[in-house]
């Protein structure tokens, strides 16, 4: 593990278990990883591996059972839960399967709500340069219901990156494209990723994406493996 | 179908909140209907109910047109060969506190041996032991805090008589409020002997009674009584009764809102059903079992509750029905089955047709369909809801403007509030995005723009809420404006400095002559009342200058009527009386008179709200040759400037111990008691209205709150804290609230014409003027902006502390 100031995301030794009726499942068992600043990292597979649980434990939105999740130097169990709130705002950026737009607003207000959450005054030129890069600019006025897959999630990957954040986690970013589309908008999140030195952490269990990635681990039965 | 209906059974079961809601907005508006209409049959039943627990139901009634009888009659009839069992009896109401009483005066050794209330030996003795000993009711007696064996004062023919309660009913409801006693002792205590208000006998022994009866008396059958009862109390029914109506209407709203929420939970699960095979039939068959399920487990509910409220209103009512009809009513509801099924029925059906919009969806959704957005939904199109509201406006217009019927009107306010329900959707979703355009980038802006895209989960709870806002806020200035017109009407009629009256009823004309002689009284004014039937009244007036001109003229009057009048040439009729007979100016009217019918045209018609059945005005002198009685209920006296009014009151004291006198301040602030007490149930029908639309706009916001929870998941995993999104929600509720209210200020116009130009003449006879209190929308706007505030709290609760990666893993 590199050290707390380099580091952007840490999980050491985290459990995570579900009750489902009278058993309890263990989704995520002793799991340790480290992120450093502008890394990127692939978690690959199979449904119902506790690829997405882990993603949410790194975002703060859920808490380990045991075991210590730092983000941004900060140790998530220490904190209280608007604070969490406060430095996911603040430094993480995500981007979902299903995209996860707000269909009552407009695409811009759909790229500016991290900027409004955040307090953030809306740097045009970054918002310009960033839809641009998307190739986004003339969906800004539309509501997403009339947006295709692959141009929400292009909305997506713009909010997600709008207020810089120091990691940005993507959720099979590709899981609800098709082929050719999702090929169009990896080959964007590789580029904007790397533009903006975004550090990445992907669940995934397209090879493509994971390609994407310096390294990728394989996580199996809770426990992460190298392979 | 089996299958489907566990499909069904397991799907209502895993959402309990949803089914609470919708069984909550059914029971809710089905109980204001039953509560009402219980208390109807309450009014309807209270003229009868005492005088048929003493005779039974089957009885005839003799009663002399116009005036009591004369006790002899019982005497010849009773003696005559082959007489039926009579029941001699005094009937006056009596004041106990500010509970109104009926006094019911009898000969117990009258009661016959088969009759429905045979009273025992020492009931009897108990009834005659002591001049002021009376019977009443157990519960009665538990109501007003007594018990056997108190001693109670009660005021009645304007004296305060003292009466021992020496015994009680029991498990007689129809006795309630009501007092029993000896008739010759009541006769005495009320100063009227000789006196009876009426003779009971058996229904089968009208030929004998036809043959035996004296000319100019009639006998009204138990069936002519309740269909009096019932056209004395109609326009205070019908009122009562459309208002909760409305409230059922507002409960449907809550139903078509949870309804439709459900489907929008199910349409993945329709649309895989659909998929491998389930017809339309099949789910149109499951959708309405399932809402005649939810409805009539609703309405029993309701039906349960209803007459819990029914009692509770009957409290509110008793006072209006006895000051304004004369009704004295029993305090418990005597619900029937009847009416319980009728009602059971109403619901079921109302709630049918309220799903129907969300049945036609149900059936549209696609076979295979997997989003659970509500996109697809079946909506009016434009042009369809603008020839709809339209019409519906045009019509309702129509209705209200043409017809003289009072249900004409009713269903013409109806349309038009149903041309609001469709409208207030869009009107109050422009008033959303007006805001969300003024502040775009603020939470409110941002939260309001939410509300904007879920028009079609919202209308219905936005509908609810403006209509029961306007609803209220209508009545309220109606009741307001209607209080300045009675006000006004007091005053200016009210024009003596001073009102007598004697605590032993009656006014003999030598006080009357004395008065008249006195310096310090410039002139006399008087009124003596008399009931004609039906509750039309006939009033007799002296008449000096100050007192005729306190007439209000909507027709007619001037000197040249007061001379005809003054000599008898002619008669002024009250504005209801003019209208419930379409009287015109110069039309004769027909006074029954004992042996005669007196005639004479109508010289004036003049505002009066005192009686809705109408009353006709004679001058005292020609009243008192054609009816041969002399006395006078209440004198007014004009003073002579800068008198001394201790020592009148103190030189009236000494005159006699049963003078009473009381200001026209005193008389106005006891006639406006009258009014407000009157308008009580219409103020809590209100309440229980609003209270149901507060249900609606809950169950509307947690509908949005399940339905878009994944947008207010994906605004807590993007950085929204708990706070923010309870503050998110909590706008929106605000939000909603503040343009229901905005929508509830043309509406509430509209309410309040209608009421006072169209409902109250036609209910009452009486008009009243359109003005514009606006204190209604003080108090309503800020108090639906609290309510908004406070129907957020749970939903905002409830949405907020909803773990986000839950709701996001679930969607995805």
């Amino acid at each position: 593990m590199g050290t707390s100031s380099e580091r952007v995301l840490a999980l050491d030794d985290v459990s995570r278990r579900f009750r489902t009726g009278s058993e309890t499942v263990g989704v995520l068992e002793g799991l340790t990883l480290s992120l450093e600043r502008g890394q990127r990292l692939a978690i690959m597979g199979a449904s119902g591996s506790g690829k997405t649980t882990l993603l949410h434990l790194a975002a703060g939105m859920d808490r380990p059972d045991s075991g210590r999740v730092e983000l941004a130097g900060q140790d998530l169990a220490s904190l209280p839960e608007p604070d969490i709130t406060h430095l996911r705002a603040r430094h993480v950026g995500l981007v979902f399967q299903d995209f996860n737009l707000i269909d009552s607003l407009s695409v811009r207000e759909n790229i500016e709500l991290p900027l409004w959450l955040n307090g953030l005054a809306i740097d045009r030129d970054r918002l310009d340069a960033l839809v641009g890069l998307l190739g986004i600019e003339r969906l800004m006025a539309r509501l997403p219901e009339s947006l295709s897959g692959g141009e929400k999630q292009r909305v997506a990957i713009a909010r997600a990156l709008i207020h810089q954040p120091d990691l940005l986690l993507a959720d099979e970013p590709t899981g609800s494209l098709d082929q050719s589309t999702a090929e169009t908008v990896l080959e964007l999140f590789d580029r904007v990723a790397r533009e903006t030195g975004a550090t990445l952490l992907m669940v995934t269990h397209n090879n493509e994406a994971a390609r994407l990635c310096e390294r990728t681990l394989h996580l199996r039965h809770g426990v992460l493996h190298a392979d | 179908m089996r299958l489907l209906i566990q499909f069904s059974r397991r799907f209502l079961y895993r959402h309990p909140g949803q089914l609470l809601l919708a069984l909550t907005g059914i029971a809710a508006g089905v109980a204001v209907v039953t509560g009402v209409a219980l208390m109807r049959d309450v009014l309807m039943q209270s003229l009868d109910a005492a005088a048929e627990a003493l005779s039974g139901t089957d009885s005839v009634r003799i009663e002399q047109p116009g005036g009591p009888l004369d006790e002899r009659l019982f005497a010849e009839l009773a003696t005559t060969s082959g007489a039926p069992d009579l029941i001699p009896v005094l009937r006056t109401r009596a004041r106990y506190g500010d509970q109104i009483l009926e006094w019911l005066a009898i000969d117990p050794l009258s009661l016959s041996e088969g009759g429905p209330m045979r009273l025992s030996g020492p009931a009897t003795g108990a009834l005659v032991g002591s001049e002021r000993t009376a019977m009443t009711s157990q519960r009665t007696l538990e109501r007003l805090g007594l018990e056997v064996g108190d001693r109670i004062s009660v005021r009645a023919g304007g004296a305060d008589i003292e009466l021992e309660l020496t015994a009680a009913f029991e498990q007689r409801r129809e006795l309630d409020n009501r007092l029993i006693m000896d008739l010759a002792n009541a006769q005495h205590l009320l100063g009227r002997q000789g006196e009876l208000s009426w003779i009971e006998a058996p229904a089968d022994s009208r030929d004998w009674l036809e043959a035996h009866l004296p000319e100019g008396l009639v006998m009204v059958d138990s069936q002519q009584r309740r269909d009096s009862a019932a056209r004395l109390t109609q326009g205070m029914r019908t009122n009562l009764t459309a208002l909760s109506l409305l409230g059922l209407a507002v409960g449907l709203f809550v139903v078509h809102a949870v309804l439709s929420f459900l489907l929008v939970q199910r349409r993945r699960q329709i649309g895989m059903a659909r998929a491998i095979g389930v017809t339309r039939g099949q789910l149109g068959r499951l959708m309405i079992g399932e809402t005649l399920v939810l409805a009539g487990l609703g309405a029993l509910l309701g039906l349960v509750l209803g007459t819990w409220l029914a009692d509770q209103l009957v409290g509110l009512v008793r006072a209006p029905a006895a000051e304004l009809y004369g009704l004295v009513t029993t305090s418990h509801v005597m619900p029937t089955w009847p009416v319980y099924g009728l009602i059971f029925l109403l619901a079921l059906g109302a709630a049918t047709a309220s799903t129907a919009s969300v049945l036609r969806a149900a059936l549209h959704i696609p076979p295979g369909l997997l989003s659970r957005q509500s996109d697809g939904q079946v909506t009016l199109s434009r042009p369809v809801r603008v020839v709809l509201v339209s019409s519906l406006a045009v019509a309702g217009l129509v209705a209200i403007i043409f017809s003289a019927a009072l249900a004409w009107v009713l269903i013409g306010m109806f349309l038009l509030l149903c041309a609001c329900a469709l409208l207030a959707p869009t009107l109050g979703m422009m008033l959303i995005r007006a805001w969300q355009r003024f502040r775009p980038l603020s939470l409110s802006g941002r939260a309001l723009g939410m509300l904007g895209a879920a028009r079609q989960r919202l209308g219905p709870a936005l509908a609810a809420l403006s209509l029961a806002l306007g609803l209220s806020a209508g009545i309220a200035m109606m009741v307001l404006g209607f209080r300045v017109a009675v006000d006004d009407w007091v005053e200016r009629l009210l024009r003596a400095d001073t009102y007598v009256t004697l605590s032993q009823g009656r006014i003999g004309p030598e006080l009357f002559d004395e008065l008249a002689e006195w310096p310090e009284i410039e002139s006399l004014s008087s009124v003596r009342q008399r009931d004609l039937g039906e509750g039309v009244n006939l009033a007799a007036y002296d008449t000096p200058d100050p007192a005729w001109q306190g007439f209000e003229w909507m027709a007619g009057g001037g000197e040249s009527a007061r001379e005809a009048f003054l000599t008898g040439q002619g008669v002024v009729v009250s504005e209801p009386l003019a209208r419930h007979r379409n009287l015109q100016i110069g039309e004769n009217i027909d006074i029954p008179v004992p042996d005669q019918t007196f005639s004479a045209p109508v010289v004036g018609v003049y505002r009066d709200y005192a009686s809705d059945r109408g009353t006709i005005a004679i001058h005292n002198s020609i009243y008192r040759e054609l009816f041969d009685d002399p006395y006078r209920d209440s004198i007014g006296l004009y003073l002579a400037d800068d008198i001394d009014r201790d020592a009148l009151d103190a030189r009236l004291a000494e005159l006699s111990d049963a003078i009473v006198t009381t200001d026209r301040h005193e008389v106005r602030r006891q006639t406006l008691a009258v009014f407000d007490r009157t308008f009580r149930i219409t103020w809590a029908l209100a309440v229980l209205v609003g209270i149901i639309a507060a249900i609606a706009l809950i169950s509307a916001l947690l509908a949005l709150g399940l339905e878009r929870g994944r947008e207010y998941a994906t605004l807590r995993a993007l950085g929204l804290t708990r706070g923010g999104l309870a503050r998110w929600v909590m706008v929106q509720t605000t939000g909603l609230a503040a343009a229901a209210a905005v929508l509830a200020v043309p509406i509430s116009l509209m309410i309040h014409a209608v009421l006072s130009l169209a409902v109250q003449p036609r209910a009452f006879g009486w008009s009243v003027g359109f003005t514009l209190p606006i204190g209604p929308w003080l108090v309503l706007i800020p108090l639906a902006l609290l309510a908004g505030l406070l129907a957020g709290i749970y939903p905002a609760w409830k949405i907020a502390r909803r773990d986000p990666a839950g709701m996001l893993k679930g969607s995805s």
